[in-house]
């Protein structure tokens, strides 16, 4: 199924100009994302300890699949799943 | 069935055991502060004396009345005494201090067949017990095993089977009416519980009100009150000195196992389990250091108990020597046989489940074995809505 | 059996030793892995009860959707644990899959050695199911496996280890079912999400049934509950 990655693991990407990650970070190198699944955006819990991220599944060079978010606050990109 | 042990009143009963030479006298026991009654032996009731009357009233009716002040202590130890004697039968069993032990039988059937050897053994265990012959009374219900046992003679148990012709012909006084109660029924005449009887009940109804429909059960022998289970409130300790003081936590274990070994005799004495165990440890010049281990049921054995302790104390590391080490236990139950795949607990689990789960938890650490908990009002992200928490001891 | 039919099977076993015939093995207790394509696979109907099952597969080759399907049915009959030595368990999938919560329990150990021990000592207390997640450098676990293997004949319990990486002789030669799994390919919603995989699974060992079977399905990911 998923791996959850609790606490998720901070990763560099590589975006376009639209805003979209192409590249992602990982030991074996720079990853080309080579389909976006879907991506969603979660911003709530304002008034206490806010959470506003948005989440991208992606295909990573065809071969893995990923959940990972970009934090809007801190503008920092977290991977949270791995689908196994 | 319900049996019912007349007996003279607790604070009389206190005193005889102190002062045997006292047993067979007209005894008042008294408040001096108050000047009242508070309990009279069957001498001293025969001649009149009642409990909440003065005592200058008291001195009157039975001028060479033996006064003594209430002891609150021995009444107590007095009613420990016969609470745990009548426990070893069934744990549902009462004592009030005007010398009435009630015991409820029907969980006891199996275990005594014969209602006459049950009955002896009673008698046997009270007199081996108390100054006293108690009188047993054995009813359907408190009520009439109550006034069985007022109708009964020390050695000749009187048993009620048959409630209503029973209850027929005894005074109306044996209800416990209030006096506005009392003055009413002898107004209508009513003498006997057959008098009171023969109203219907919704005319009984009309009259004395809704509550008083209680007092018309009663006299067709319906009481609804139960004995709730009584729980002994025991202290069970065990320590040893240890000289010279320790410092190495193996040796300790064996010191330990001793310890629980004796814990478990006294356990088993009482046909109890424990559900807790505080460890208290004495350091050389600290302060105590205390560990607590909790059981999912009660154990009793030596060796049970010893299994959870045995964990708990590899993960201590005292800052001093020890000088000397207690257990004691915490929360004492009723023992029960050990069926523990049978038993389902609310959270689901097998108790032997749970009971291996604690253990593991002790022996390492609570986080080892975690369940998830679903916080559905938190916000829809894994971190946040999902959360594992270590399994708890409690069901 | 009659004598003579007895008598006819002695001499055929002493002529052609293990190839003569022989009585059927009698029915195995199983519990199903919650795939009916699976169960058919193992030629028994699940994973065998109070034996080792093995799931083998690369990264991302769809090997834990098939374990913790498995578990997430099994809790639903009974205690359940979930060895999570690599403390990457996703509590939202297991939900999606219909696990039981009140009845799983997840074991977070430090060690192999930690891990082995919880999983045996829950085993024998009653756990109907053990799911082992073993990660890559999985040092030790040979050496704790049998007796784990022991606890697991005794209290009826089914094993079931989940393995990355290549897996060591030791552990093939206690495992009763050994399934390896692939990915084919990815599957798709027609929104364009990830709907599951394409997965084939080869039977390289099976003491209950015939090994070498091989299947093909789609393994669909559970949509949100």
């Amino acid at each position: 199924m998923t791996e959850l990655l609790d606490p998720a693991r901070r990763i560099r990407v590589r975006l376009d100009e639209h805003g979209r990650p192409t590249h992602l970070e990982s030991a074996a190198g720079w990853q080309p994302v080579t389909r976006v699944l879907d991506r969603w955006r979660i911003d709530c819990d304002w008034w206490l300890n806010r959470i506003a991220r948005e989440y991208w599944r992606v295909l990573l060079d065809d071969d893995l699949a990923l959940e990972c978010y970009c934090d809007q606050l801190t503008e920092q990109w977290f991977v949270q799943r791995v689908y196994d | 069935m319900i049996a019912c042990v007349r007996l003279p009143a607790l604070p009389v009963l206190a005193a005889v055991r102190q002062d045997p030479g006292l047993r067979g006298r007209p005894l008042v026991v008294g408040e001096n502060a108050g000047r009242t009654v508070i309990a009279a032996s069957i001498q001293a009731r025969s001649r009149g004396v009642v409990p909440g009357m003065s005592l200058t009233h008291a001195e009157q009716c039975c001028p060479d009345a033996i006064v003594q002040p209430v002891d609150q202590v021995g009444t107590a130890r007095v009613r420990q005494l016969l609470l745990r004697t009548l426990y070893r039968l069934t744990p549902e069993v009462e004592v009030s201090d005007a010398g009435y032990a009630f015991i409820d039988l029907r969980g006891s059937t199996w275990r005594w067949p014969d209602r006459d050897v049950l009955l002896e053994t009673i008698d046997g265990r009270i007199r081996a017990l108390l100054p006293a012959r108690p009188a047993l009374g054995l009813g359907a219900t408190l009520f009439v095993s109550r006034l069985a046992a007022d109708r009964a003679q020390p050695g000749a148990p009187r048993l009620v089977d048959d409630p209503a012709s029973f209850l027929e012909p005894l005074p109306i006084s044996c209800l416990p009416l209030d006096d506005e109660q009392r003055e009413y029924v002898e107004l209508l005449g009513l003498r006997t519980l057959g008098d009171l009887r023969r109203i219907p009940r919704v005319a009984f109804r009309r009259q004395f009100g809704l509550r008083a429909l209680r007092l018309h059960d009663l006299a067709w022998g319906i009481d609804p009150r139960v004995i709730p289970p009584w729980r002994p409130p025991s202290r069970i300790e065990e320590s040893t000195p240890l000289d010279p003081p320790l410092e190495d936590m193996e040796a300790l274990q064996f010191v330990v196992r001793s310890l629980a070994d004796r814990v478990g005799e006294l356990l088993a004495a009482g046909g109890l389990g424990a559900r807790e165990i505080v460890i208290r440890l004495d350091l050389d010049g600290s302060p105590p250091h205390r560990e607590s281990v909790r059981y999912a049921y009660p154990l009793t054995t030596g060796q049970d108990l010893f299994d959870r302790i045995r964990g708990r104390l590899k993960r201590v590391r005292p800052a001093a020597p020890l000088e000397r080490i207690t257990l004691s236990v915490r929360h004492v139950e009723p023992a029960y046989v050990r069926q523990p795949g049978l038993l389902l607990r609310r959270d689901g689990l097998v108790e032997m489940l749970a009971d291996a789960i604690g253990r593991l938890q002790e022996e390492s650490r609570p986080e080892l074995i975690q369940r998830v908990m679903v916080i559905a009002d938190a916000t829809p992200v894994p971190d946040r809505r999902y959360r594992l928490r270590p399994v708890t001891d409690s069901p | 059996m009659p004598d003579r039919l007895q008598q006819a099977l002695t001499v055929l076993e002493t002529r052609f030793g293990s190839a003569a015939p022989r009585p059927a093995e009698p029915r195995h207790a199983v519990r199903s892995s919650g795939i009916p394509e699976l169960d058919a696979l193992t030629g028994i109907g699940g994973w065998p009860v109070g034996r080792l099952s093995l799931l083998a597969g690369e990264n991302g080759s769809g090997k834990r959707t098939i374990a913790q399907r498995h578990v997430a049915l099994a809790s639903q009959e009974g205690a359940t644990v979930y060895v999570d030595f690599r403390a990457r368990l996703d509590p939202e999938f297991m939900h999606r899959l219909g696990a039981c919560f009140e009845r799983l329990l997840i074991v977070r150990p430090k060690t192999i050695k930690e891990g082995m021990e919880a999983a045996r000592v829950l085993a024998r207390a009653g756990a109907g199911s053990v799911c082992l997640d073993v990660p890559r450098d999985a040092k030790g676990l040979d050496a704790e496996l049998p007796h784990l293997l022991h606890r697991a004949q005794d209290a009826e319990c089914s094993l079931l280890l989940v393995h990355d990486a290549e897996v060591e002789d030791v552990i093939r030669y206690y495992a009763s079912v050994i399934v390896r799994v692939e990915r084919r390919r990815w599957a798709f919603h027609a929104d364009g999400d990830l709907a599951g995989i394409e997965v084939e699974a080869a039977v390289l060992k099976n003491r209950m049934a015939t090994p070498g079977r091989r299947a093909r399905w789609l393994l669909e990911y559970p949509r949100p509950r």
